[in-house]
C-alpha cells in the first residue's frame, strides 16, 4: 500500500502555531523569520523585536529563523532615544 | 468630547491592554490623560507594574505622545537614578516622574506600540541593575 503525500499547503498549515506578538495572536509558520513575524502582526518591519521568557527579553533579528511554540510571546517596538 | 480620530487611537489601545487597565481622562483644554496600568517592568522595578501615562495634546495624533510619565515613588528596586527619569513634577493635581523618551512619530503610528516600547524601555533599565548588582 502506498502512503499518500499531503499537499506542501496542508502541510505548511499544519506547523502553523498561533503567538502573541504585542498582546495580539497571530499565526505563524513554526519556522519563521523576525520579520515573518512583524508582518504577521502587521508591525512596522524596522522595529525592533524581542522573543520573551520569564522576565528577560532575547532580541530577534529580521533574517534571523527561529522555531516558535503555541504560545511563544514577542514584543516589537519602535527604538526609543532620550529627548 | 474626544475627536474621533484620537478614539480610534484610544480602542486599540483598549484592544491592546485591555478595557480595565486603561483610563481616560479629557481635560478642559482639549488634552487627554492616557493611563495604562498592569504592565510588568519586570524584577529590577520598584512597584513592579506602575501606571504609566501620557498626556496626549490636543494635536494629538499629528503630535507625538510625550512626555511619559510614572507615578512618584517609582523607580529601581535598587534605588538607583533612572536615566531620562526626572522629578517628580506637580502636573494637573498629580506629583509625576517625568520620562523623557521620543521616537519619530507620524498620525499613522500605533500609540500601543508605542507604550509597548517606554514599557520595552523601562523594563530594560531595571534588567541592567539586575546584571550589574
Amino acid at each position: 500500500m502506498t502512503e499518500s503525500l499531503a499537499p506542501a499547503e496542508t502541510l505548511s498549515h499544519r506547523h502553523e502555531v498561533e503567538i502573541e506578538v504585542n498582546y495580539r495572536f497571530v499565526k505563524v509558520p513554526q519556522h519563521v523569520t523576525g520579520v515573518a513575524i512583524k508582518v504577521a502582526a502587521r508591525i512596522d518591519p524596522t522595529f525592533d523585536l524581542y522573543r520573551i521568557e520569564g522576565d528577560e527579553e532575547f532580541p530577534v533579528g529580521n533574517d534571523e529563523e527561529i522555531e516558535v511554540h503555541h504560545g511563544a510571546k514577542f514584543v516589537a517596538t519602535p527604538g526609543l532615544e532620550p529627548a | 468630547m474626544i475627536h474621533p480620530r484620537v478614539e480610534a487611537v484610544i480602542a486599540q489601545v483598549k484592544e491592546t491592554f485591555g478595557d480595565d487597565d486603561v483610563g481616560v481622562t479629557p481635560l478642559s483644554d482639549g488634552s487627554i490623560w492616557l493611563t495604562v496600568s498592569g504592565i510588568d517592568l519586570g524584577p529590577g522595578w520598584s512597584p513592579r507594574a506602575p501606571t504609566l501615562s501620557v498626556k496626549l495634546d490636543p494635536t494629538f495624533p499629528d503630535s507625538a505622545p510625550y512626555p511619559w510619565y510614572l507615578p512618584e515613588g517609582a523607580g529601581r528596586s535598587d534605588g538607583a537614578p533612572v536615566d531620562r527619569l526626572s522629578g517628580p513634577v506637580d502636573l494637573d493635581g498629580s506629583r509625576r516622574l517625568q520620562l523623557s523618551l521620543n521616537a519619530p512619530w507620524s498620525s499613522d503610528s500605533s500609540l500601543a506600540d508605542r507604550i509597548l516600547g517606554v514599557a520595552r524601555w523601562l523594563r530594560s533599565a531595571g534588567q541592567a541593575i539586575s546584571v550589574a548588582s
